[in-house]
Parts: structure tokens; C-alpha cells; sequence
């Protein structure tokens, strides 16, 4: 294992034992206060969307011109670049790690630094120009700035040089080690970027082909139609792609931080091939009252999202059979004893808890959506965002500010400020975003719409008031949570004096049952990318086949 | 962090768990806006109808149509929805947005329901939609209106 001393501002100038070297770092860390920023952008619409429901308008919250430019911000930072930056900084980081050598290409890990900062700001101007106000979804025939996609175009590509990246990396590490197993950690990142290699082709596609070219005047109309099932392609693989960083924290450093050691490098690799080979055939469960598409199709893409259901179940073993062994080993006795002596008052495996235990519901309301029937209650109510933020809005988000209380030490050599402040985070962040979700969940049930400013709505149902004040007192906490956690990163950047102690990126030692147990087709990467191609081949062509003829008839509209 | 802290955090997570979570359905069979008054007021209307001697075929024909037209928006039981009563309608006086009052009389309520948007009830939203009816239909629904006291 690599031992990497981070005890000051200037650790990584010049090679660092040869793995870890300067002109690597600053991109990976830089990316990460790309994060950060998107974070406070995204979270302070946020807030005002919480605040909305209880009288407070968004035009006077953010000197916005709508509800509805404050929520397109909200949902491109938050749902792109907040989650895309942090995938790329923690997966480069753990790629050095696992194979224990520089990435490749320091050129195309600073490329996707610059490509996401570019992204980025671009991005953000023309929101807040109001020109592109049309979510993060951008359904047509809505049309926006060409710049917004462009902008999109950017933060694709930025993951597309990590991906690129990744297994450049591979490849001269398989190259040096012709008969050696994938180290486990690589092998997560591996899969993850291959798999969102693969998602992401829908979206550009839809984008390159179809939007762009309409958007610059090139073409005078287009098929929404076709437009969202190129989107849908992406857009439930994506969240796979949100999630599996964190999962990938959960496996490969929660054991290690509270103590212990993962159940199985098998069943992990099983997992993570899981999810390269069915991420992606699931996507017309988002479409599920779509015209245009056979419901035979749609079934099939059904049955697919609950295989897809099955790695989260293993994961929910594997995490906490390494969590009760961790507890045990710290005396923890008797059915629930190990709970409580997990090492809670480490906030970076607090936060982390405390989104695994949040997460459950998120996965109990995800299943919901999932089911064709019952999704037909549920499809475009606010259940839906409270169903995400129990998911990517916690699990993910708040793994991700549990990962940054170790990630952010390590990379500036600075102590973490106020580990207490930074415990209470997570806590808050957990306490209110179920009351948030409680009010939208319930709202939704009494048929409250998602994307509306229901402060402004023409009339009200019963059983919308509690919701409206379930929702606004969860997402001013969540948002005080949000506020806590920028003053620990900055006060650590800033304010901190002591070095930190954290030297070691914390992943964990060979699990219970090692690589030896675990079968080697797992590591055919590529057979098993051509698996995934041909699933996907399986589940959109004829999708595809039975959509057309397209009908390029709609032009384009600003609505806002 | 101290264990007794720590089991009051997870104490409070279990309950907004537990408790919040299991009450989400809606348990309460309180007439919900829209559908539920509409039997109620059917029940309800008929038997007044009734008493009401001559104009009571006039104020059926009245009900089916607030039942197939009106009913997402009024109710007949006194409690404001999406738009206004109609219990008490007739003859009452009304407090415009413009801050002007009106008696509501036939004139009023016919104006109501071809140009909904020309006097708006003080309190609610313009969004009544324009219904062709002719004047026989008025006729009927007021005299359904009528029969609501
Ligand atoms: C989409 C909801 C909606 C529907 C359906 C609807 N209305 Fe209305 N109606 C309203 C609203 C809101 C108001 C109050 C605002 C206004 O005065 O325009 C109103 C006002 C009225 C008024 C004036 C009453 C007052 O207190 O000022 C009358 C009369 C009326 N509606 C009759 C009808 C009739 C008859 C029908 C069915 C043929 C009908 N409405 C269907 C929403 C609706
Ligand atoms: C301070 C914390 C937050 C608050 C108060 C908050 C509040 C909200 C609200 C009220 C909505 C629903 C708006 C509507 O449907 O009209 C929403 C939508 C959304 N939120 Fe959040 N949110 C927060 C944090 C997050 C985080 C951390 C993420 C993801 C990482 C996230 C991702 C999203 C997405 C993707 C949408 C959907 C946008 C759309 O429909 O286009 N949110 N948020
Ligand atoms: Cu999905």
C-alpha cells in the first residue's frame, strides 16, 4: 500500500513517491471545489424553492425573473455538475490509488478540470440570463440559448476525459501486470466510468444530432418525442451514475473507517458488473405514460429496473455486514449493540450512516415510481422530488459531504475545522430532509404537481398546507446543513492551522473472502461491455424501431 | 459524541421515521375538494328540489348539469373550493376583486357564466372557464341555485 504523507499545504509539490504527483492533485482537487460550488448555487435555489411554498416569491428571493429560472439552476448544479465533479475528483483519486501509479494522462485529467469549469460557467451565465430556463430535463421543444447545450456538451465531455482516462490507466497497468486480478478499488471506478460511458451516448446523441443543430437555426423543427427517449437513455443510468461514487465510498472506505473489513471482493466485483450490464436498459420506466412507444417494451424495461433493484440489495448486505463487524470489534454486544458503537462521532462516518439509513427509504419509494401502475399516481406529483431527495439529494449528496470531511484534509494537509459543527451537518441534513420529503411525498398523494410554483398556484387542495410547511421547514434545515458544511470546508481551507492527521486515503485491506475466491470472468472487462452493448441493443432498438418514422414537426418555444 | 446523545439523535430519526412516514396516506375521509361533495350535494339538492313544487323538473335539469360541469369547482354545502358556494348564492351580495359589490340576481349569475372573467369574486381566482349554455340551461341552474337555501 502506498503511504502518502499530507501533512502540509505543500504535499504534492513535485512526485510523491511517484504515484501521487503535483500536476495530478490540483486538477482532482480543484474539481472538487467545483463541487462545492455548485453546491451552494444549487442549495441556495434550493431554499428559495422551499421558501416559495410558504409566500416567500423567487423573484424576490434571488432577484430571479421566475420560479422556474431559480429551479433550472437548481436542477443543472445540483443534478450535473455538483455530482459529475465529484465523480470525476474521487474517482481519479482512487484510480492512483488502486493501481498504484499516476494516472495515464495528466493532460486529460486537467482537461477535465478546465472542460468542467467551462461547463460550468458557461452554463451558469446563461441561466441566469434567463436564457435557458428550461430545466435540467431540457425537454423540447422548449429551446434554449445554443450556448445552455453547449454548456452541457462540456460537462459530459469533462467525464468523458476522466473516462478516457481511466482506462488509458488501465490498460498500462494490465500492460505491466498481464496476470494480476483488477485491484478492487480500480475495478469499481472502472465499471462505474464504463458504465456511464455507455449511458451518456443517449444524451449526446440527443444533443449533437437533434438539439444543437435545431437550437442554431440549422434545422426549423423537431421530435420531442424522439428527443426524450434519447434523453431517458441517459437519464436513469445516470443516476447510477450519481450514486455509485458513493457507493463506491461505501464499499471501499466505510469498512476501513469504522474498523473492519468488506464481507467480499467477489460479490462487490458482482455488483458493479451488475450495474455496467443493466443501468441502462431501464430507461422507459421514466416514459411509462409516454405516447408512441409499445407497452411490451416498456414492461420489459419494467422487469429490467428490478433486476436492476437486486445489486442495491447486495449492497445493503455487503455494507452492513462490514458495519456490524466493525461495530463488534468495538464492543458492541448483543442484537443492536453494535449500532451504537460504530464510531459516530467521526463525522465523516456519521454523515455517511446516516445517508445509508436514509437512503432505505429512498430505495422503498424508488420501487414505487418503478411499478408501472402505481407509478401512474405518483408520475409528475411532488412524491418525485421527494422520493430524489431521499436519494440523490442524501444518499449521494450526503456521502459526498461525508467523503469531503477526509477528501478535503487530504488534499490540503489541513486539520479538519470544527469536527463538531461538521457532526451536527449531518445530522441536520438527515432530520430535515425527511421532513422535507415527508411534506412532498405527502403532497404528492393529494395530487400536488412537481415543478410548479405552488405558492403561486391558482388553488389549493386540501392537505397542501402541511405539506407546504413540512416541505419549507425540512428545506430551510437541510439548507442551514448546507450552511454548516461550507463553513467547516472553509474554515478547514482557511482558518485551520494544524496539519491534518489524515495521511492515507482510506480504503480498506484485502476483504473477508479476498480476490482468490472471486471468479475471474469479473475482470473481461471488455467481454462484458460487449454484454452491455448488446443488452442495450436488446432493449432500445426495438423501442426505437417502433417509434419511427420520427415526425420533425415541432418548432421551437420559450415559454418562459 | 456521548451515547446518550447519540441515542436521542437515533431516537428522534426512529420517530420521524416511524411516525411520519406511516401517516403519509391520506387516512382523514373528509370530502376532499373536488370529488367526494358531489354525491352529498346530489343527496342533498334532490330532497329541496322536491319541496320546491314547480320548479323542481327545472332545478334537476339544473343539478345534472352542475354535476357533469360545475361540481370540480362548486360545491352546494356552503364551503368555499376552487370557486365559490352556491348555498346562499341567490340574492346575496358579492364583493368584487375591484372592490365593488354586487346583488347576485339572474342578470349576475348569467354574466357569471358566459363572461366568468368580467366580475370577478372577491378572494378567488379568475380562472372559471367560459361555458356556452343557453338560456334555458341558466334557467335551470338557477333554479337548481334556488333551491340550495
Ligand atoms: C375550473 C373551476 C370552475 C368550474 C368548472 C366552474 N366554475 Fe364557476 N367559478 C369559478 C371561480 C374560481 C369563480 C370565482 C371567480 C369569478 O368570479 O370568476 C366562479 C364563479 C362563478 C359564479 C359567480 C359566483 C360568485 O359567487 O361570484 C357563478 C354563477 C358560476 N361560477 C357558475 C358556474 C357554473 C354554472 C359552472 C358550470 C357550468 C361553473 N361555474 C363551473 C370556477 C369554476
Ligand atoms: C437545501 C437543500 C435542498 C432543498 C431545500 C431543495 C428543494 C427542492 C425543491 C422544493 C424541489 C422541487 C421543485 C419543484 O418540483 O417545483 C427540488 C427539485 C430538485 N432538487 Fe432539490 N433541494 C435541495 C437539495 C438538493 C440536492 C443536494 C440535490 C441533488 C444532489 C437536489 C436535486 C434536485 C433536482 C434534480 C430537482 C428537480 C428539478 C426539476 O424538476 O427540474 N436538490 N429541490
Ligand atoms: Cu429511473
Amino acid at each position: 500500500m502506498s503511504s502518502i504523507a499530507a501533512t502540509q499545504e505543500t504535499t504534492f509539490e513535485g512526485a510523491q513517491d511517484g504515484v501521487f504527483v503535483a500536476e495530478q492533485m490540483w486538477p482532482i482537487r480543484y474539481q472538487l471545489y467545483l463541487v462545492f460550488v455548485a453546491l451552494a448555487v444549487g442549495g441556495w435555489m434550493g431554499l428559495g424553492q422551499a421558501l416559495e411554498r410558504v409566500g416567500v416569491s423567487m423573484e424576490s428571493f434571488a432577484g430571479l425573473e421566475s420560479y422556474y429560472q431559480g429551479l433550472s439552476i437548481h436542477g443543472v448544479t445540483l443534478a450535473l455538475v455538483f455530482t459529475f465533479s465529484f465523480a470525476n475528483s474521487l474517482c481519479s483519486l482512487l484510480t492512483i490509488r488502486g493501481f498504484g501509479r499516476p494516472m495515464a494522462s495528466t493532460m486529460l485529467l486537467q482537461g477535465s478540470f478546465w472542460t468542467m469549469l467551462a461547463g460550468l460557467v458557461l452554463g451558469a451565465i446563461i441561466l441566469l440570463m434567463n436564457q435557458a430556463t428550461v430545466l435540467f430535463t431540457f425537454y423540447t421543444p422548449m429551446e434554449a440559448n445554443p450556448l445552455f447545450y453547449l454548456a452541457a456538451v462540456f460537462l459530459v465531455v469533462s467525464t468523458w476525459l476522466t473516462l478516457a482516462n481511466i482506462i488509458w490507466t488501465y490498460r498500462q497497468w494490465r500492460a505491466d501486470n498481464p496476470d494480476e486480478r483488477i485491484p478492487l478499488v480500480a475495478f469499481t471506478t472502472l465499471t462505474t466510468y464504463i458504465m456511464w460511458g455507455l449511458a451518456s451516448i443517449g444524451i449526446a446523441v440527443e444533443v449533437v444530432f437533434f438539439v444543437l443543430p435545431w437550437s442554431l437555426g440549422i434545422w426549423d423543427n423537431t421530435d420531442p418525442q424522439l428527443n426524450r427517449i434519447f434523453f431517458w437513455f441517459t437519464g436513469h443510468a445516470i443516476v447510477y451514475f450519481w450514486l455509485l461514487p458513493a457507493y463506491i465510498s461505501w464499499y471501499m472506505c466505510m469498512p476501513k473507517q469504522v474498523g473492519a473489513r468488506l464481507f467480499s471482493d467477489g460479490l462487490t466485483r458482482m455488483t458493479f458488473v451488475l450495474f455496467l450490464l443493466f443501468s441502462i436498459p431501464t430507461g422507459l420506466h421514466h416514459q411509462y405514460t409516454d405516447p408512441g412507444i409499445s407497452a411490451t417494451m416498456k414492461s420489459i424495461h419494467l422487469v429490467l429496473t428490478f433486476v436492476i433493484f437486486f445489486p442495491s440489495l447486495i449492497t445493503a448486505f455487503s455494507i452492513m455486514a462490514a458495519l456490524e463487524s466493525g461495530g463488534r470489534a468495538r464492543g458492541g454486544k448483543g442484537l443492536f449493540g453494535w449500532i451504537f458503537a460504530l464510531p459516530w462521532g467521526n463525522p465523516s462516518v456519521s454523515a455517511q450512516l446516516l445517508a445509508m439509513l436514509v437512503f432505505t427509504l429512498g430505495g422503498a419509494t424508488g420501487l414505487i415510481n418503478a411499478s408501472m401502475t402505481v407509478n401512474l399516481v405518483v408520475h409528475n406529483t411532488a412524491f418525485i422530488p421527494g422520493h430524489f431527495h431521499l436519494t440523490v439529494g442524501t444518499a449521494v449528496a450526503l456521502t459526498i459531504m461525508g467523503v469531503s470531511y477526509w477528501f478535503v484534509p487530504f488534499m490540503s494537509g489541513k486539520k479538519l475545522f470544527q469536527p463538531k459543527l461538521a457532526l451536527a451537518q449531518g445530522w441536520l441534513w438527515a432530520l430535515g430532509v425527511l421532513t422535507f420529503s415527508r411534506g412532498q411525498i405527502s403532497g404528492g398523494l393529494e395530487a400536488m404537481p412537481r415543478r410548479t410554483a405552488i405558492g403561486e398556484a391558482a388553488y389549493e387542495l386540501p392537505g397542501w398546507e402541511l405539506s407546504n410547511w413540512l416541505t419549507a421547514i425540512g428545506g430551510v434545515t437541510m439548507a442551514v446543513s448546507g450552511a454548516l458544511f461550507f463553513l467547516v470546508i472553509v474554515g478547514t481551507l482557511f482558518l485551520s492551522k494544524e496539519p491534518t492527521e489524515i495521511t492515507e486515503i482510506p480504503v480498506g485491506d484485502e476483504p473477508v473472502h479476498g480476490p482468490k475466491e472471486s471468479w475471474a470472468f469479473f475482470d473481461r472487462i471488455g467481454q462484458l461491455t460487449v454484454i452491455a452493448v448488446v443488452l442495450i441493443i436488446f432493449a432500445y432498438l426495438p423501442t426505437l424501431i417502433s417509434y419511427l418514422p420520427a415526425t420533425f414537426e415541432s418548432p421551437g418555444v420559450k415559454v418562459w | 459524541m456521548s451515547r446518550t446523545t447519540l441515542f436521542v439523535l437515533l431516537g428522534i430519526f426512529a420517530v420521524v421515521l416511524i411516525f411520519g412516514y406511516t401517516a403519509v396516506i391520506p387516512t382523514n375521509n373528509e370530502p376532499r375538494a373536488v370529488p367526494t361533495n358531489t354525491p352529498g350535494a346530489a343527496a342533498g339538492g334532490g330532497d329541496e328540489a322536491g319541496e320546491g313544487g314547480d320548479s323542481s323538473g327545472a332545478a334537476a335539469a339544473g343539478q345534472s348539469i352542475y354535476d357533469a360541469q360545475c361540481a370540480a369547482c362548486h360545491t352546494t354545502d356552503g364551503s368555499d373550493s376552487i370557486g365559490p358556494t352556491w348555498q346562499g348564492l341567490i340574492g346575496s351580495e358579492i364583493a368584487l376583486a375591484d372592490g365593488s359589490t354586487v346583488v347576485a340576481d339572474e342578470e349576475y349569475i348569467t354574466e357569471s357564466i358566459r363572461q366568468p372573467a368580467a366580475k370577478v369574486h372577491d378572494g378567488f381566482q379568475p380562472i372559471m372557464p367560459v361555458f356556452e349554455l343557453n338560456d334555458d340551461d341558466i334557467a335551470s341552474l338557477i333554479a337548481f341555485m334556488q333551491s340550495l337555501e
